[in-house]
């Protein structure tokens, strides 16, 4: 589902549909559903580690950044830099 | 049945009543824990374009276990041996130094700070400001007479210590009630001394600050702030203002203030501070470092206004009050800034002369000295002028008990409003002190320089109408200074006739020094403002700081006061005097008028107001850096306070962790045990609740 911005999405995919891939008895059109449900399973990880990289620099970073950081930030919190 | 309806009905009422009552009993337990302070005064962030001084707690308060230190020795307590940190110190007001304070911020033991004030004043004096007031922002830089900038010639300040512009990371409290300070006492005495040799024990007195600051870092980043919010946020949340306020102006004679003056009329200017600061928020009686001054300014103007051929002088004469001149010259650089710009009146081409009042309450001996600026001097085309000043003002004390003489030609001028009128042109101008070198005052812009500090002593017995009214010795002191700026001003403004009659009054100048340091709710004061602004007037000290929303009280009641000595009452009726286009004979372009309500009626509750025609007006102080978006700029004052949400202060007793965690157990135990139970019963609720009767199943 989705073109390629649809991290949760796949999450729910990965979880709802495993055990009809993977545990069900096998039937005809099992091979498909268990096809997708590894594309998901690799786009959301995908996106998993990018946006864990993003968030860990975004956190630890945004004060040292100054103007950029504040640009950036949807709430700036108060009192703290 | 119907007894069982009834008994349910009764149950209804009796719970309904139990809630409504509930809300008010919550309000009393509340009461049995915390006990709060009211009588005291925070230390807030403020901020300038490259740091960030004062104080911050956490959002949700600093708590800590109070320990009163006394001595030095008490310290060691806080610092290293106490068992229960972090600690709220409680400090006396003589410990209040620099090098304590150092060892504080260096710790992470202490989550906050509470300074008793202390009474006497310290006796070897206490400053938080600056050695060097302003430095950066008067005349004096690389280019302009680099030995005397940074204070390199005279240290102005000797006794500053700086903490005013340090960085603290717990909040600080001033405790301005003694009876506060000993309720706290009491509860540390009872609860928190060690014992019978072992080490104090739970439950223990403790204190909460709560003091949250928005802004961070530096004005930069607080307005890049605002401004985001404001453009892209549904919620706009500022987190700082800049300082900003009014100055108040007035001439001798009226010019209209919508035009530009004529470039061949010429103005002798006289200017004084009228706010302070100190250590805490809006407390700053500043008794010393403006007060006196710009209470013998408004002496003189209105010794100036009684002088009968004051409206043929060929030269006119600018009353100037600066708010803002403590946070880097607020007030003066933007009436700078609105002249170079023509948005003033007045141009910088139109000033002949300009003289200055700085600290003229403590004058050692009679002594009044006069400072001139060095540099500018040495300027073959004002030299000449700036010595016919002098020369002026050396003969304008001729009959009056103050000698006036003249500092060393190489020593620079103290931090005045007049050296920002010289960073934009070379005007002939002095400025008069009490000092010669150092100040005189002990307390430059601390908590002390109160009335007592410009030794204002009155007799007992007196009730505050007689207060009002009598002359004290530095009242009279004041009026003698007046005199002298009236005469020297009379002469500047080109005035041929004999200046022994002009004389400033020792009355006027004891009620404005009650009224504007010891109650502005006094008989005099309520008789010359307005109807609707009683709310200007109280019964404490009134504090001269120029906050962030305007006009501050000082600049309203320097306002109603100047209009008061200087202007006339004219024979308006209510509905003229507001609407002055309807007036007959009303000049709106040239006057300023305003309905005052009068003083009181003998034997009756009633006022008899009328109307003021003055020339006073007021002009906005608020620095040019925020005008043109610089907010970063080394030439213009930046400084912003940031904003607060919640600032109170508190104390009641803690547990112990142990204790703490113990309750939290034990309920949630209680929690899961009842789950269980619940959960068991209903299992076998067939076996439990079957009566005999009943057909098994």
């Amino acid at each position: 589902g989705g073109f390629a911005l649809l991290p949760f999405l796949w999450l729910v995919n990965v979880l709802w549909f495993c055990r009809e891939a993977f545990l069900a008895p096998a039937y005809t059109e099992q091979p498909q559903i268990k096809s997708y449900v590894q594309r998901s399973a690799v786009g959301l990880l995908f996106w998993v580690v990018v946006l864990t990289t993003w968030v860990t620099i975004f956190q630890t970073h945004r004060a040292r950044w100054g103007e950029l950081g504040d640009y950036l930030s949807f709430t700036i919190p108060l009192g703290i830099p | 049945m119907a007894a069982g309806r009834g008994a349910e009905a009764w149950l209804g009422g009796i719970l309904l009543c139990a809630l409504g009552c509930g809300v008010c009993w919550a309000n009393s337990v509340e009461r049995k824990i915390y006990i709060p302070l009211n009588r005291t005064a925070p230390c807030v962030r403020l901020l300038n374009a490259t740091h960030q001084v004062g104080c911050q707690s956490s959002m949700n308060g600093d708590t800590g276990v109070i320990h009163v230190v006394e001595k030095d020795q008490d310290l060691n307590w806080v610092l290293a041996d106490g068992p229960h940190p972090p600690y709220m110190v409680l400090l006396e007001g003589e410990l209040f130094t620099r090098e304590l304070m150092l060892r504080l911020k260096g710790t992470s033991r202490v989550s906050g700070l509470a300074v008793a004030i202390s009474k006497p004043s310290p006796p070897r004096g206490f400053s938080p400001g600056l050695q060097c007031p302003n430095d950066g922002f008067g005349v004096y830089d690389s280019d302009y007479g680099p030995q005397y900038a940074h204070c390199n010639w005279t240290v102005w300040n000797p006794l500053g210590n700086g903490l005013s512009y340090e960085d603290f990371h717990f909040p600080i409290f001033l405790l301005e009630d003694a009876n506060e300070t000993q309720v706290i006492k009491q509860c540390y005495q009872d609860h928190n001394l060690p014992r019978n040799g072992s080490g104090p024990e739970y439950p223990l007195c403790a204190m909460q600050l709560f003091a949250h600051m928005h802004a961070v870092t530096n004005t930069v980043t607080c307005m890049r702030r605002n401004s985001i919010q404001s453009t892209f946020s549904l919620s706009p949340e500022v987190v700082c203002d800049p300082l900003s306020d009014s100055n108040v102006w007035s001439t001798l004679k009226p010019i209209n203030a919508s035009r530009k003056m004529d470039p061949a009329d010429e103005v002798v200017i006289v200017a004084t501070r009228i706010d302070s600061h100190s250590f805490f928020w809006n407390v700053a009686p500043g008794a010393e470092s403006a007060v006196s001054s710009f209470v013998a300014h408004l002496a003189a103007a209105e010794a100036l206004h009684k002088v009968p051929d004051a409206l043929t002088l060929p030269r006119n004469i600018m009353f100037t009050f600066f708010q803002g001149e403590t946070f880097d010259y607020i007030g003066s650089s933007r009436m700078v800034y609105d002249m170079e710009r023509n948005k003033f009146p007045v141009r910088l081409e139109n000033i002949h002369s300009f003289l200055e009042l700085s600290q003229v309450a403590l004058r050692n001996s009679s002594a009044l000295w006069v400072h001139t600026d060095p540099v500018s001097g040495r300027n073959e085309s004002v030299r000449p002028q700036v010595r016919a000043l002098v020369e002026t003002l050396l003969n304008s004390s001729l009959g009056v008990n103050v000698t006036l003489q003249e500092v060393s030609q190489s020593q620079p001028l103290p931090p005045s409003s007049f050296q920002r009128f010289l960073r934009a042109r070379p005007i002939p101008g002095a400025v008069l002190a009490d000092h010669r070198a150092a100040f005189q005052n002990r307390y430059y812009q601390s908590v002390y320089d109160t009335a007592e500090n410009i030794l204002m002593r009155y007799p007992e017995g007196l009730s505050p109408e007689e207060t009002l009214d009598y002359v004290t010795d530095t009242a009279q002191s004041l009026a003698e200074v007046a005199t002298v700026v009236a005469r020297a001003l009379y002469q500047l403004a080109g005035g041929t006739g004999n200046t022994s009659a002009i004389q400033a009054d020792p009355r006027t100048v004891s009620r404005m020094l009650y009224g504007f340091l010891i109650k502005t709710n006094n008989s005099w004061f309520q008789s010359i403002i307005k109807q609707d602004l009683k709310g200007l007037l109280g019964d404490e000290p009134p504090q001269h700081y120029i906050a962030v929303s305007y006009p501050v009280n000082t600049t309203q009641l320097v306002q109603f006061v100047l209009a008061n000595l200087t202007g006339t009452v004219v024979n308006f009726t209510k509905e003229e005097c507001l609407n002055p286009e309807r007036a007959p004979g009303a000049d709106k372009e040239m006057y300023d008028y305003t309905w005052v309500q009068g003083s009181r009626e003998p034997n009756s509750t009633s006022r008899v107001p009328f109307c003021v025609q003055s020339t006073v007006h007021l002009t906005k102080a608020l620095s040019p850096a925020f005008e043109l978006k610089e907010w970063g700029s080394t030439e213009y004052s930046t400084w912003t306070e940031s904003r607060w949400k919640d600032i109170r202060a508190r104390i009641f007793l803690v547990a112990s962790k142990e204790l703490e965690i113990i309750t939290l157990v034990v309920g949630i135990a209680i929690l899961v045990l009842s789950l269980l139970a619940t959960y068991f019963i209903n299992a076998k609720a067939h076996v439990l609740f079957s009566s005999p009767g009943d057909v098994a199943y």
